[in-house]
């Protein structure tokens, strides 16, 4: 076989729409007008401005809703009966007490310091209680 | 079965014209024109090389003028407008192809098989068996960028200084590619 790259014609074997480039700039300016018109400057400046301020805002949201997630463990842990937490710590068996820290664990996993698991909670509490009960005598 | 044969390269001075023209409100709808009756067929042809198809190419040309229109602007003028022109046509392409490798987040799709397809298409029947088809099928097994080196140099006959400012590529590294796409090419046709 001939060595096409010396013996093509160099032309293509296929070719464009018959009066493809007399539509072509027609429909290219028709495109480019139909296009959005690019906003002034400070348009988008405002828009970075709000989308600062929405972030900003959130990110206040979430550092409120985590305060009152820790809010809401301390309410949880006052509402403790200490004689309970001591029955339970001292006789390890008090069923009460034992609900009681059960609801505190449950809820310890939901929402208070996600990270740390269940049984690290309880020895938190527990030491709380202890630190309670020791300035209590 | 002949493709339109390209336009003489324009000189500087339609260029400057452009710009002129585009410089005032009043005559920028006439500069456009003139960017598209200069360059619209050397682009048409540049971008159908590259991905075959006749409406993917239209988009990708279109696309072009728009990008080129909208940056006009910032043009610097010691770079020819053709050469800024070939580079944005250029990287459309090679995006618009890219894209079609990588669609839906799956591994790397080939689509040379849907290339080859695609020329046979717009192929008329009598060509089938010509030269000049042939070749487009070894080009088209080559991959993107060294197809792009082989097009520019072997269709358009572009200078090496030209392509290296258009593909942003050394002149050493781009010789070297347009030898291994050539030889690519013979070794194809000599196996078949």
């Amino acid at each position: 076989m001939q060595n096409p790259l010396k013996h093509s014609s160099k032309q293509l074997p296929y070719q464009a729409p018959y009066g493809y480039f007399e539509s072509l700039e027609a429909r290219t300016l028709g495109k480019l007008q139909a296009q959005p018109v690019p906003k002034p400057l400070w348009q988008g400046y405002l828009a970075y401005a709000g989308i600062a301020l929405l972030l900003l805002v959130a990110t206040y949201a979430g550092w409120q809703s985590q305060q009152t997630g820790t809010n809401d463990w301390e309410q949880l842990l006052s509402q403790i009966d200490h004689e309970a937490k001591a029955d339970y710590l001292l006789n390890q068996g008090n069923p009460d007490a034992f609900y009681q820290l059960a609801d505190f664990e449950a809820a310890a996993a939901d929402h208070w310091l996600p990270e740390l698991e269940a049984d690290e909670a309880l020895q938190w509490l527990e030491a709380e209680t202890l630190e309670t009960l020791m300035s209590e005598l | 079965m002949s493709a339109d044969s390209p336009q003489p390269k324009p000189p500087l001075a339609v260029d400057r014209e452009i710009l002129q023209l585009f410089a005032s409100e009043q005559t920028r709808d006439s500069a456009l024109r003139l960017l598209m009756q200069h360059y619209s067929k050397r682009l048409y042809w540049h971008i159908r090389k590259m991905v075959i198809d006749h409406d993917e190419t239209d988009d990708l040309l279109q696309e072009t003028f728009i990008k080129a229109w909208k940056g006009l602007a910032n043009f610097r003028d010691e770079a020819a407008l053709y050469t800024w022109l070939y580079r944005i046509a250029t990287n459309n392409c090679l995006t618009h192809l890219k894209k079609k490798r990588e669609r839906f987040f799956l591994p790397i799709h080939d689509i040379t098989p849907e290339l080859q397809e695609k020329l046979s298409a717009a192929t008329p029947s009598e060509a089938a068996e010509s030269i000049e088809f042939k070749l487009q099928q070894a080009i088209l097994r080559l991959p993107d960028k060294q197809r792009m080196v082989f097009n520019m140099r072997y269709y358009d006959e572009m200078p090496y200084e030209e392509m290296s400012q258009v593909l942003g590529t050394s002149v050493g590294a781009l010789k070297a590619s347009y030898h291994h796409a050539a030889k690519k090419v013979e070794d194809f046709l000599k196996n078949r």
